[in-house]
């Protein structure tokens, strides 16, 4: 299969974060890229936001924007725009100009990751942006937000440079808007960004009052329901209205709101500032470009997909990911960027520009004295005189040769000034150091030495009161630490080229083919007695394509791959070792077996919430929306036999319970309501509801069941429907309409409860990788943040519903998005291990057993040749037990001796123990 | 293994307040191996006297040392020159190891930081069994592989006892009667009628009672 595949370089186009990220991930797979982007810089949208929810992540994309620029296989062509394709798969030729210069470049695929713009509010008069002095847009505000912006991050009105007191954000301009902004679909990303925007500003000024109008909060992803309430909790104020009309104050510049609220009654409210928070579209250069070659577009303008393949345009070869297929957020554009990795690998065999360098080999830091260098990155927003203060008193600290503020390219700075100073150990401050500890690695390597002789500051929780003081203290006691660390032995594992995966629905599935179709053999594990998962369930995706048709298809080439090891019916037990080396063993029903791998992609779903609720078990109408789905594809002439159909939404959901939002829940409730109605027009359909979260394209669906009839109710969640046996049969739903203003009666034949999906089932599993959780069982994305498909262990990545509730088509893009990232991992030959592992001295050891026996992980054991225990490096997880408990002292962890626990505090403390 | 536990720390400093140059020595034999002498835990008793002797108000000196074994002269030669430093010796070895040193280093103070318990094994990390009596005339293979005579409360020869109930010894729930486990064992081998034939009274002379023990082997004597 390999053999057939033609080989070639890949086009990337945009270098926003989605390019860039694609552009690593093909240059680590062995592609040589051309990375065209149109204007100056690479970093597209990202670098205009201050600070990214729900944790901020913006320190990571300049060195991402560096490690492209170095990339010997990654030519980054900035002026440049794309202006014809031609060819076809494998061997496509594209003109790119820059300037009045044309060129032709021959490429085996492209991948279009144009991103998007944000829309023009200037068009529409009743924003009166560009009239009102006031009025900005949510790009312009968070340009004055960001401390390196052209107000140093103070927020001043335009018109007289006062500071606001009273903020409103504007919802859903240029979006959701048929009437003047041409954009049905929901941008998906502005409710988030605009509650960003609120609290960043509560941040800067807790007074500052902060309001945001808008029509449904759609706080759909993973951690942002619980943004919301955070934000809530911090003053900012949500209200349910669509504005009308801004004006101003001829003399004041202040800005009067004209708005109904909830009870319909016309209010007016004076702000000193108003946010418009724009929607988002598809790069106009790319849709052009692709209107030129004809490739699909969607009604609403972004580039079209196929059917269940999410990052493949209907053009053989011309792949998509990011914000010009959909409105997406950071997160999904890194994730699909991943995912296009997968999807050009599946046909397209790498040519690189050239071999990947490799460092130099690490040399022992000199006998001497210690030669510490230390190296310090501020956020923006930082004081800066913090810096200063740290530098200063750094420079006065014995060890430390020489000090660096690290702007931008951490790599090539830290380690050029390793160099310069002669130092050979680092010592590195910044917010939440562990983020950026792969590339202090790479940076000491880049420098000729260990990579483990580092130690780090951490920058934050600080408390104001005696900052300084904790400040120095932390440095003091990174310098001195640094001072005794010695360099861990490294060893090269090789790579055992073979994945598991563990899970059985479409994720796990399309993993596994994903990773098999490269020529790695792979274990597909489900505790089940047969693959599908919720896939059996799954009628129609969002858009209306045949989910068992698709399921079907994936099973049958799931089998037929040779590649691919099904076993069903089978758990995982235990779970050992190290990326590139793992060794699990797999219980099939009492029967043992035991594999090694270099790789596990974790793709083992989640639960319904069985609510005790609405009458759920004790009504034979009363269905969970899995069930209802199950019906639809078994036995769908009952399901219309109804005459009346209640849809509840956020059953169990958006609580105390699950605070969550389950993201999918709304669109399946839609779609499922917009097909009823279809095949059977005089059904009365209702769906009662807190916030319509159609987000993105799925908006269309919204407004198409509303066309058809179906009837919205929106509930309070202190005023839930209320659901009894009717005595008809069949039962009476009850819910105050707030329109109306009273409660109405609904007798219904059928009630579909969409239930919270919750990740109970993950804990299992997730201990025995040693994988984190978040409270709702989902699983955690790696520390170094904008790695949404890297559970917080190397070579452990997610995919489906265990990462957070998404749909069939999002968790495909996930699926192979953690494949892309698995086979960059599988692709290596060999891993270096070293670091924080315990190591045996052979001559103190008494072969007592009590490594043996209080190892977690069960790694040393006694050695007859070595007459000593032995600790595998590859499989010492670091955690300390056996060194702290070796009574005869025969065991050390060099990042971490004796010398070091007794020696710093000693210094932090400044006192000196005999 | 020879099994000990560390004395208390109260009993330890009682021993050695008068002292101010104390050595605290350790053994890389049984003691390092049942977590109680080795060089770990030469530190963390040597610690914990620094930290007495600071609440105290005393100008201790505390040193280190960790032999081979304590039962070899060989090692102990090891400490000449080092045990004229200190004014007082406590020797975490089994009770071997200070009497070794003591016979060594006649103006020596030394004291015994632990207190030696009986030839056993671990069953689990942290937890040992006593195994062996040392009685001088092993007789295991008669009982299933187990001795009656170390681990039966009374060494009875012919037991069980009529203190013996569900398997526990009348002297305390958590001991286990090791005739009903041998009985056990040999009716499962198949041999219970082994059992039923009277084993006569055991010499002890060979045992302590017959007076402290030593061994000469003539072929390894020069």
């Amino acid at each position: 299969m390999n053999q057939e595949k033609p080989r070639g370089k890949v086009l990337v186009l945009g270098g926003g974060i989605a390019g860039i990220e694609a552009a690593m991930g093909l240059s680590e797979a062995g592609y040589g890229v051309y990375l065209v982007e149109r204007s100056a810089a690479l970093g597209g949208m990202m670098p205009s936001l201050h600070r990214i929810y729900p944790l901020c992540s913006c320190c990571k994309l300049e060195p991402r924007v560096a490690a492209c620029e170095q990339d010997p296989n990654i030519q980054v062509l900035l002026n440049t725009t794309v202006t014809s394709i031609t060819g076809e798969a494998g061997r496509f030729q594209v003109m790119v100009k820059q300037g009045t210069e044309d060129t032709a470049l021959e490429v085996g695929a492209v991948l279009i990751a144009a991103g998007m713009e944000t829309f023009d509010p200037s068009g529409v008069d009743s924003y009166a942006y560009g009239k009102h002095a006031n009025v900005l847009t949510s790009v312009e505000y968070e340009q004055i937000q960001k401390p390196t912006g052209p107000q140093s991050g103070r927020v001043k009105r335009p018109s007289d440079g006062r500071p606001p007191r009273k903020i409103a954000w504007l919802q859903c301009v240029g979006s959701r808007d048929i009437n003047l902004c041409d954009a049905p679909y929901c941008s998906s990303v502005c409710c988030m960004y605009a509650l960003k925007e609120a609290v960043n500003t509560k941040d800067m000024d807790e007074e500052v009052e902060t309001t945001i109008f808008y029509m449904d909060m759609r706080a759909h992803g993973k951690g942002f329901e619980e943004y919301l309430n955070r934000a809530l909790d911090r003053g900012v104020r949500l209200v349910r209205s669509r504005v009308h009309t801004i004006e101003e104050d001829q003399d004041t510049k202040d800005l009067e709101i004209v708005f109904a609220d909830e009870a319909g009654e016309l209010q007016r409210e004076q702000f000193d500032m108003v946010v418009l928070s724009v929607g988002l579209r598809p790069s106009q250069e790319a849709v052009d470009l692709a209107r030129r070659m004809d490739l699909g577009i969607t009604e609403e303008q972004y580039l079209a997909t196929l059917p269940f393949s999410p990052l493949c345009t209907t053009i053989p070869g011309i792949y998509v990911c990011g914000g010009v297929k959909g409105p997406n957020d950071i997160g999904q554009s890194v994730v699909e960027a991943s995912a296009a990795v997968a999807e050009i690998a599946a046909t397209l065999a790498p040519e690189p520009f050239s071999e990947a360098p490799s460092a130099p080999a690490p040399s022992s830091p000199s006998a001497g004295e210690p030669a510490i260098l230390f190296a310090y990155h501020l956020c923006e927003g930082m004081d800066q005189d913090l810096g200063d203060g740290m530098k200063q008193y750094a420079e006065g600290l014995p060890g430390v040769v020489g000090t660096l503020r690290v702007d931008g390219d951490m790599v090539k700075q830290i380690s050029e000034k390793i160099k310069e100073y002669g130092a050979d150990r680092l010592v590195f401050a910044s917010c939440t150091p562990v983020i950026h500890k792969n590339l202090l690695e790479q940076a000491l390597r880049a420098a000729g030495l260990n990579p483990y002789l580092a130690e780090t500051v951490d920058l934050r929780a600080l408390s104001p009161e005696g900052a300084t003081v904790q400040l120095q203290d932390r440095v003091r006691m990174a310098v001195a630490r640094a001072a005794f660390l010695s360099p861990p032995a490294l060893k090269d594992v090789p790579v055992v080229k073979h994945a598991l995966v563990v899970g059985g629905g479409i994720s796990g599935m399309e993993s596994a083919l994903a990773l098999a179709r490269e020529g790695y053999p792979v274990t597909l594990v489900e505790s089940e007695e047969q693959l599908g998962g919720h896939g059996r369930h799954l009628r129609t995706t969002w858009d209306g394509h045949d989910g068992q048709a698709y399921l079907q298809d994936l099973l049958s080439r799931v089998k037929e791959e040779e590649r691919i090891t099904v076993m069903t019916g089978t758990r995982v037990k235990e779970n050992r070792g190290f990326a590139g080396s793992f060794v699990t063993t797999l219980d099939s029903g009492g029967r043992e077996t035991t594999l090694t791998h270099g790789v596990t992609i974790l793709a083992t779903g989640a639960q319904p919430y069985k609510p005790e609720e609405y009458l759920y078990g004790s009504s034979e109408h009363v269905y969970l929306w899995s069930e209802l789905s199950e019906k639809l594809i078994r036995d769908p002439a009952a399901v219309y036999e109804a005459d009346t159909t209640v849809f509840i939404q956020c059953v169990g959901s958006r609580g105390d319970a699950h605070p969550h939002c389950s993201n999918l829940c709304c669109t399946f409730a839609v779609r499922t309501a917009v097909d009823l109605k279809a095949k059977k027009p005089e059904m009365n359909v209702y769906i009662l509801y807190r916030d319509m979260r159609t987000f993105g394209e799925r908006e269309k669906l919204y407004r198409e069941a509303r066309q058809k009839g179906v009837i919205f109710i929106r509930y309070e969640p202190d005023n839930r429907p209320q659901v009894e046996a009717s005595k008809k049969g069949t039962v009476k739903v009850t819910v105050y309409e707030p329109i109306l203003r009273k409660p109405v009666v609904i007798e219904a034949d059928l009630v579909s409860l969409q239930t919270a999906i919750v990740g109970t089932g993950n804990r299992e599993v997730a201990d025995l990788f040693r994988v984190d959780l978040d409270q709702q069982g989902f699983l955690v994305e790696s520390p170094e943040k904008l790695k949404p498909l890297d559970t917080t262990i190397q070579g452990v990545f997610m995919a489906g519903l265990a990462a957070f509730p998404k749909d069939s088509v999002e968790s495909i893009a996930q699926a192979r998005g953690a494949a892309a990232r698995a086979l960059e991992f599988l692709a290596k030959d060999s891993v270096q291990v070293g670091g924080l592992k315990a190591e045996v001295i052979s001559e103190k050891c008494a072969v007592c057993c009590t490594c043996v026996r209080t190892c977690p992980f069960q790694v040393p054991f006694i050695d007859g040749s070595r007459g000593a225990a032995f600790i595998d490096p590859a499989l010492c997880q670091g955690c300390g037990m056996c060194v702290a408990e070796c009574p005869g002292k025969a065991i050390v962890m060099s990042m971490c001796s004796d010398d070091m626990l007794k020696g710093a505090p000693s210094v932090l403390l400044d006192t000196s123990l005999a | 293994m020879i099994v000990a536990e560390q004395k208390p720390i109260r009993e330890l400093v009682e021993m050695v307040k008068d002292f101010q140059k104390i050595l605290v020595l350790g053994c890389k034999g049984c003691v390092t191996v049942c977590n109680v002498g080795g060089a770990k835990e030469v530190g963390v008793l040597a610690s914990a006297l620094r930290i007495w002797g600071r609440k105290t108000g005393r100008d201790l000196q505390v040193g280190e040392h960790t032999l081979e074994r304590q039962c070899d002269p060989e090692y102990i030669e090891e400490l000449r020159g080092i045990v004229g430093e200190y004014d007082a010796v406590i020797s975490i070895a089994c009770g071997v190891g200070p009497q070794f040193v003591s016979e060594r280093y006649p103006t020596a103070r030394v004291f015994p930081g632990v207190n030696t318990k009986f030839m056993g094994g671990a069953v689990a990390h942290g937890i040992w069994s006593e195994r062996c009596a040392g009685c001088g005339q092993c007789v295991v293979h008669y009982f299933g592989g187990l001795c009656p005579i170390a681990r039966c409360s009374k060494s009875l020869m012919n037991g069980p006892c009529g203190g013996s109930a569900d398997g526990r010894c009348e002297i305390h729930k958590e001991v286990e009667c090791i005739w009903d486990t041998i009985v056990r064992k040999m009716t499962e081998q198949g041999r219970l009628n082994e059992l039923i034939e009277f084993k006569p009274p055991k010499s002890w002379t060979t045992a302590r009672d017959g007076g402290p023990r030593s061994m000469i082997r003539e072929e390894l004597v020069k």
